[in-house]
């Protein structure tokens, strides 16, 4: 009897691991059953019998370059499959708006109210015009297709780089293993969003300029040329990243220097990204200093406010109120997760030490794994903790390269069951890293959309923003936060809920003080929407169906004070009112 | 580009993905003959070009192919962007045709003499074992697919009735509109003041996830005063459900 193969059982456990995710999400959305269990059931069987294959030492190279695609293509469906058919996370949202307002206006650069710099950098919405104007695709469908092919491009090009650096396509395998424990990998990096196109970016640029160094002179002006293509891309796509480049080819710079490696520095690399962000930054996106200025300062300030004692933040807790606590199980998980990858981390850094001693690459590394504990302190502090995720999520590229090679010299050579025990425990570092990167009651689907009497009904927020785009006149939107990004796609709908100006205060806010209407007006809001529902200023938790009516409501008179005044109130769907403001009497 | 039949065959698939995806009165149709012409095409000939003679291997083709079609995508909307015409469709097809075009011109320069396969193509021949695992895998993604696309019954989850009312312009006409969101059929009696001291009474019952639309006339002395339309369940008929208000131009007396 034939045997069957390995691509044959893992793609296989894949598909039926993402139907379970699937279905876990579907039931989830049925309000009535906890699915959280074949959930992770689901999740489980997409990622073991690959990490599994993946510790083997029978796998070819080619074999390998299969079962890390099919991971990384499997674990975005289960981002994918959690709200088909509309964006739902937060910054999905401004991102689409973007995007539509690049196919209205047949420009970039359009204002974005919600988050002004994502104009700023339109690499992203402007490539998803493409699909959009091209395929006669909405936002939503030309957005996942395009993340897609950049989750597909961050896995090979990882899986190049660690085989490029270590030889061993067994360790690079088993590095892009490592690397979905990232805690951004499941859903934070697969949203619509500048960094889902960025990052993979940088690490294609990265396995460029490894192959640009092992492949001898006849192809180094070829992988140059490349490397430029790409950073030029890049640049426009996303600061951080851009960013983060330099610092990447920065530091690579001073080891080629202090090791004296026989090769080319790569200073013209790090001179030309730096070059070509600083030339953005003062052509196009000068706002970014302003955008980006204050959080790296309160994290700075708010790290030593820690470290000196003040306020701490709890783990596992969101800055939301609304936000329900992480259940203790799930911690635990978490944080047994972490052990394990600072117990492989451990172990590779010997190796480094002991293996690569004078090769770049492998200490830039080894230098990021140390520094992602050092972030994983961050979080720590309320106002680092954002700065310290997002610098992981680079780090964590050394640490998967770290792990993996402590993995290997550890259980190199151990047989079935010590392999199975490897597995497990990437297997829990990647469900550990889901969720601390992702809120505990958020991994799962809820109801915006529902069927009932074989029709579909719609979420309060949801059938607002439809009744916006539908029959609304023209004007500028003031609404609490959730309401707000709702309605900023598909109705390309001027909508904001933020401080800047204080909108949020003004909608939720029990009197109406004398400031509060001259500013409407002077920031020429049309109308106003006034939501009872506390969780509404939660762009995460405040656009779905509340469930047998448990849901923590204002005082009426964050309604009654617009009748009051008094405004047209030209919608009413109980909990939430659209008011006109202009042309009261 | 004699003799580069990959390279033929990148320039012919962009030429017929460009007209079906530019042309094509499906949008699935033409979505399907662009994501080619976005994601893969241009990347696959500017390797070649870029490379030239000495072409990368497999794994390193395919990240190339899309790293640099990703790329094409956002320096090409930059481009398009200062171009007459801006970010359209036409302008889309035309950058991406050029490039494939020109790329691939590119590449048969810098891979003369055409390269001539040495190893013998592989067949892809799974066992049926395999085959059918492959199958079963594919089907459940397509199924997992489907279920997230389907909306389920959520009977736990609240629902609710909305009702709207934009008087036009003039002030003489009012559309009045109700939705319903709620888990069962409702009946309702939707009252709108029509004249300063009357109004009309309308009743319905609307299934879950049905709007019912109604237009009425307003009388001219209501000009410069409040128009208000009162909704009401029929469980509940003593006490309004929902209320809109409007207030309509004074230019209307």
């Amino acid at each position: 009897m034939t045997a069957v193969s390995w691509p044959a059982r893992t793609f296989c456990a894949a598909g039926v691991g993402l139907l379970l995710v699937s279905l876990a999400n579907a039931l989830a959305r049925g309000t009535e059953t906890t699915t959280t269990a074949i959930y992770w059931l689901g999740l489980l069987l997409i990622v073991l019998p690959i990490f599994y294959r993946l510790t083997s030492r029978e796998a070819s190279a080619a074999e390998r370059l299969f079962q890390v695609c099919l991971l990384g293509l499997a674990l975005y469906g289960v981002k994918a499959v959690r709200d088909s058919l509309l964006f739902t996370f937060p910054d999905e949202l401004v991102h689409a708006y973007s995007a539509g307002q690049i196919v209205d206006a047949h420009h970039l650069f359009e204002s974005n109210p919600n988050i002004p710099i994502i104009s700023r950098y339109p690499g992203l919405e402007g490539a998803t015009s493409s699909l959009m104007l091209l395929g006669d695709a909405s936002s939503y469908v030309a957005g996942t297709i395009l993340v897609a092919a950049a989750k597909l491009t961050l896995v090979i090009a990882l899986f190049l780089l660690f085989g490029r650096i270590s030889g061993s396509a067994r360790l690079a395998g088993l590095a892009v293993a490592v690397y979905t424990a990232t805690p951004n990998f499941l859903f934070f990096n697969a949203q619509f969003s500048y960094e889902s196109l960025s990052l993979p970016l940088l690490v294609v640029v990265l396995a460029a300029f490894v192959e640009r160094e092992a492949g001898g002179t006849t192809r180094t002006g070829s992988w140059t040329v490349a490397i430029g293509i790409l950073i030029a891309a890049i640049v426009p796509t996303h600061h951080l990243t851009s960013y983060a480049l330099v610092i990447l080819f920065g530091a690579l710079a001073i080891l080629y220097r202090v090791l004296g490696v026989p090769r080319a520095n790569p200073w013209p690399f790090a001179a030309f990204t730096l070059a070509l962000a600083l030339v953005w930054l003062f052509a196009a996106a000068h706002s970014t200093v302003d955008y980006l200025g204050p959080v790296l300062t309160d994290a700075v300030k708010g790290s030593f406010e820690t470290a000196s004692g003040g306020g701490a933040r709890k783990l596992f807790e969101s800055p939301a109120s609304t936000a329900p606590v992480t259940p203790v199980l799930a911690r635990l998980i978490s944080l047994l997760g972490v052990m394990v990858l600072a117990a492989g981390a451990g172990f590779g850094l010997l190796a480094v030490w002991r293996h690569f001693p004078r090769r770049p690459f492998a200490l830039l590394f080894a230098l990021a794994a140390v520094g992602f504990f050092f972030t994983l302190l961050l979080r720590f502090a309320p106002a680092a903790w954002e700065t310290g995720n997002r610098a992981g999520e680079f780090l964590f590229i050394g640490l998967a390269f770290v792990v993996a090679l402590g993995a290997l010299q550890l259980f190199g050579s151990a047989g079935r069951l010590i392999r199975t025990g490897l597995a497990a425990a990437l297997a829990l570092a990647m469900v550990g890293g889901a969720i601390s990167g992702w809120p505990w009651d958020q991994q799962l689907a809820q109801p915006i959309r529902a069927e009932a009497h074989g029709d579909e009904i719609v979420s309060e927020p949801l059938a607002a923003s439809h009744w916006v785009s539908e029959y609304l006149p023209e004007g500028k939107i003031a609404a609490p936060e959730a309401d707000a990004r709702l309605i900023l796609t598909p109705t390309q709908r001027e909508a904001y809920g933020g401080t800047n100006p204080d909108v949020h205060d003004i909608l939720a806010s029990v009197e109406l003080e004398d400031w509060q209407l001259p500013q409407l007006e002077d920031e020429n809001y049309r109308y106003l929407i006034a939501d009872r529902r506390q969780i509404a200023p939660d762009s995460v938790r405040g656009i779905y169906f509340t469930v047998d009516g448990n849901v923590e409501l204002y005082g009426r008179q964050v309604v009654r004070k617009w009748t009051r005044v008094p405004v047209a109130r030209l919608y009413n769907s109980g909990r939430i009112s659209l008011f006109e403001v202009e042309g009261r009497p | 580009m004699r003799g580069h039949r990959d390279l033929g065959f990148a320039c012919t698939a962009a030429i017929v993905c460009t007209l079906v995806a530019l042309l094509s009165p499906l949008p699935s149709i033409a979505l399907i003959a662009a994501i080619p012409l976005a994601l893969v095409l241009p990347g696959y000939v500017l390797t070649a070009a870029i490379f030239g003679r000495s072409g990368p291997d497999a794994p390193r083709q395919a990240l190339l192919t899309l790293a640099l079609s990703l790329a094409v995508l956002v320096l090409g909307s930059l481009l398009l962007n200062y171009m007459p015409g801006g970010i359209r469709a036409l302008s889309w097809g035309i950058l991406l045709l050029v490039v494939v075009l020109a790329s691939a011109r590119l590449a048969a320069i810098r891979r003369r003499p055409p390269r001539k396969s040495s190893r013998p193509r592989r067949r892809l021949s799974p066992a049926p074992l395999d085959a059918a695992l492959f199958a079963v895998g594919g089907l459940a993604a397509v199924g997992a697919i489907v279920v997230a696309q389907i909306p389920v019954t959520a009977s736990n989850a609240d629902g609710f009735t909305a009702l709207w009312m934009l008087p036009s312009q003039d002030g003489e006409r009012a559309r009045v509109g109700i939705s319903s969101n709620e888990q069962e059929p409702t009946s309702y009696r939707l009252y709108v003041r029509t004249e300063p001291d009357s109004g009309v009474v309308k009743r319905f019952t609307l299934e879950p996830g049905e709007e019912q639309r109604f237009k009425f006339a307003l009388d001219p002395d209501l000009a410069g005063r409040r128009v208000t339309a009162s909704l009401y369940r029929d469980e509940k008929p003593q006490r309004v459900y929902r209320r809109v208000t409007s207030w309509l131009p004074d230019e209307a007396r």
